[in-house]
């Protein structure tokens, strides 16, 4: 029970006045910026990284918790009602959310989302906090080597599994890590990759390049195609709570989503979209009405909702205990941990223990606020989508500049963020996932170090990777996750050869 | 660039950024000491994981297994002058920014994104763009105790 007190003393901390209003602020920010489609968490907390100079720790990180969560929230609001699902995650939300919409009970669907999402951080706070020191223990055995190889797993992981091409989602990742080496080598002093130029030597800033990507690029994207899409909200009607029908038909998918979503995403290679869409299948198979599967079903919203809100809480465990991030936002934390001294790992149980549980605690108050002040507040957040889509976007352009030249008061980084927003345009356009890039530039530098550490200890031999049984044991998965697609579509096209 | 070609040139893009990385790092000079985990082996490896990502992804272009918006038959050619707009705004904004300072500047562009976001209203889009820069700025300069440097309307407040 040492973790429950510990988890005690996070809320002691979490629910002073001052962080309080952290969580709050952070978690109106997270929906308003939620709700706008093409902007997310990771986009926002690059953003508000500067932060990290003023504030101390405990209140950044518990605004950018609020953030967090908050953002998914918002996320599902709009794919529930214009059908833009922001997030590789909603899109499972998109499906049977905005059908509902469309038959007028948009309301019980934002409903079941909200407190399904609230049931499942209740439960991934629990999970994080008895799972946390567990993985803490086994973490203290890892050697440099096995350090390496879950780095490259989750590497492997968050590139392949998730994206329609491993190639592509392999090449982004490349691209993250070459970004990752810019700069001054810090074991040899070496520059790399620096082109001669004094601003490059510091390595590129990871604000920089999150907000050019997903900024600008996303920017430069729509400009190129706005005009031949065209979207519609769908107005809320009737009843904004729900009967017992959807009670009675929610309470399961909350669950089950639940226990699928976090497990995984607390694994090393984590990830919100695989739980949402296990979770969106188990629940058509067992659904009494698979039949309503398509045209609205509750159970497709409420199941899928949980799964993600769980996974997302999962995601801590890996990035508190070992410092590990899973996804683009959990990356961008990392570095806002750098930003203080600070090295996520298993010491920082021991060593900030009022970081680590403030954040925990402040979580679960994020889920809670997010309860209280959205679903009341749902009528208000759907205005934000009225904003007149020229003003929002050079409106965004305008905060992304300010985000980069307001730090370095330096035009070649002014460059560099629009040179990586052409370059964000186009990955879009040929369907390259961003994450991997944000995961690559941010985890590589670590996974570099780690590597060279452990060859230097067996004194520049390799087989050390392949002799450690929990190193050979990791490799061996990521290997395994790159090739099993490739057999996959060897067997189908063998298979439609024979037929 | 048609629906076919474009695929190939991305993929040619990605094997030249890994001969350039490979190149590159043969320049970067080897401490001895280090000579057996030095500062090149991951850049090499960088380098030859992009030149066979490059060599994969010219195969998907060629077996026409590149789904994406850009191959996509069904899916709108990209709205070149929209984008020219935004792009013009970025580029102004890189020009001017170090003689007017952020505010001016930041205005300037944030009319050309609204004009290439068919706003018809461009007086309105100056002055809320006017008034938005000022806002970022004061919160910036103010919040966060950031210097954002100095420019026509900056050295007035």
């Amino acid at each position: 029970m040492d973790a429950f007190a510990s988890l005690l003393h996070g809320f002691s901390i979490a629910l002073t006045p001052v962080n309080l209003l952290w969580g709050a602020v952070g978690v109106t920010l997270g929906t308003a910026v939620g709700v706008l489609p093409g902007l997310g968490p990771a986009l926002t907390i690059a953003m508000l990284l500067p932060i990290t100079f003023q504030v101390e720790p405990t209140a950044a990180f518990i605004l950018f918790a609020g953030i967090y969560f908050g953002a998914m929230f918002g996320g599902s609001t709009t794919s529930i009602l214009i059908n833009t699902p922001g997030e590789s995650a909603t899109i499972i939300t998109a499906l049977e959310g905005h059908k509902m919409a469309r038959n007028g009970r948009g309301g019980p669907a934002l409903a079941t989302a909200a407190i399904g999402s609230f049931v499942a951080g209740t439960v991934g706070v629990i999970g994080v906090t008895l799972l946390a020191p567990v993985i803490v223990r086994f973490a203290l055995s890892l050697g440099p080597a096995d350090y390496f190889a879950l780095m490259v797993l989750a590497f492997i992981t968050v590139s392949v599994v998730l994206g329609s091409s491993v190639v592509r989602g392999l090449t982004a990742l490349a691209l993250g890590l070459l970004i990752g080496l810019v700069g001054v080598d810090l074991q040899t002093g070496q520059a790399r990759f620096a082109f001669g130029q004094m601003a490059l030597l510091d390595g590129i800033d990871v604000v920089i390049v999150c907000v050019g990507l997903f900024a600008v690029g996303e920017t430069l994207h729509l400009a190129s195609r706005y005009k031949s899409t065209k979207e519609e909200i769908i107005p809320i009607k009737g009843s904004l709570w729900m009967n017992r029908e959807d009670w009675s038909r929610s309470w399961k998918p909350w669950l089950r989503g639940t226990f699928l979503g976090f497990p995984i995403g607390a694994m090393p290679a984590g990830g919100a979209e695989i739980p949402t869409f296990l979770s969106y299948f188990v629940e058509r198979k067992l659904s009494k009405r698979p039949e309503e599967f398509g045209k609205g079903a509750i159970e497709g919203v409420a199941g899928p909702e949980a799964a993600n809100n769980a996974s997302a809480a999962g995601v801590f465990v890996p990035l508190l205990t070992l410092g590990l991030p899973t996804s683009a936002t959990a990356a961008i934390m990392l570095s806002a941990f750098q930003s203080y001294g600070i090295n996520p790992g298993p010491q920082l149980l021991t060593t900030q223990p009022d970081l680590v549980w403030g954040l925990i605690a402040s979580l679960y108050i994020g889920n809670v606020l997010l309860l209280v002040l959205n679903l009341p507040l749902v009528g208000l957040w759907v205005q934000i989508l009225k904003i007149p889509t020229p003003y929002l976007y050079a409106g965004i352009l305008v905060f992304a500049t300010i985000g980069t030249y307001g730090i370095s008061q330096s035009v070649f980084d002014l460059a560099l963020l629009y040179g990586i927003g052409v370059l964000g345009f186009f990955m879009r356009r040929f369907d390259f996932p961003t994450s991997p890039v944000i995961i690559g530039m941010i985890l590589g530098p670590f996974a570099e170090q780690q590597f060279r550490r452990a060859m230097t200890i067996s004194q520049g031999d390799l087989t050390v990777f392949l002799t450690r049984p929990i190193s050979v044991t990791l490799l061996s998965i990521a290997l395994l996750a790159i090739l099993a697609p490739l057999i996959f579509r060897m067997i189908r096209s063998s298979r439609t050869r024979t037929a | 660039m048609s629906r076919t070609t474009s695929p190939y040139v991305v993929a040619l893009l990605v094997v030249a950024l890994g001969l350039c990385v490979v190149y590159m790092t043969t320049q970067i000079s080897v401490p001895a000491a280090y000579a057996k985990v030095g500062p090149t082996v991951f850049p090499y490896s960088i380098g030859v994981a992009l030149l066979v990502l490059g060599g994969l992804l010219l195969i998907d272009a060629w077996r026409q297994r590149w789904d994406c918006e850009a191959t996509d038959p069904a899916s709108h050619k990209p709205d070149i002058v929209s984008m020219s707009w935004v792009l013009a705004g970025m580029a102004l904004n890189l020009a001017l920014i170090g003689f007017v300072g952020f505010i001016l500047s930041s205005t300037v562009m944030f009319v050309f994104i609204a004009k290439g976001f068919s706003a018809r209203r461009l007086w309105l889009a100056a002055a809320v763009g006017f008034i938005l820069a000022l806002i970022a700025y004061y919160g910036f300069a103010q919040v966060l105790g950031l210097r954002m440097g100095s420019g026509l309307i900056e050295d007035l407040l």
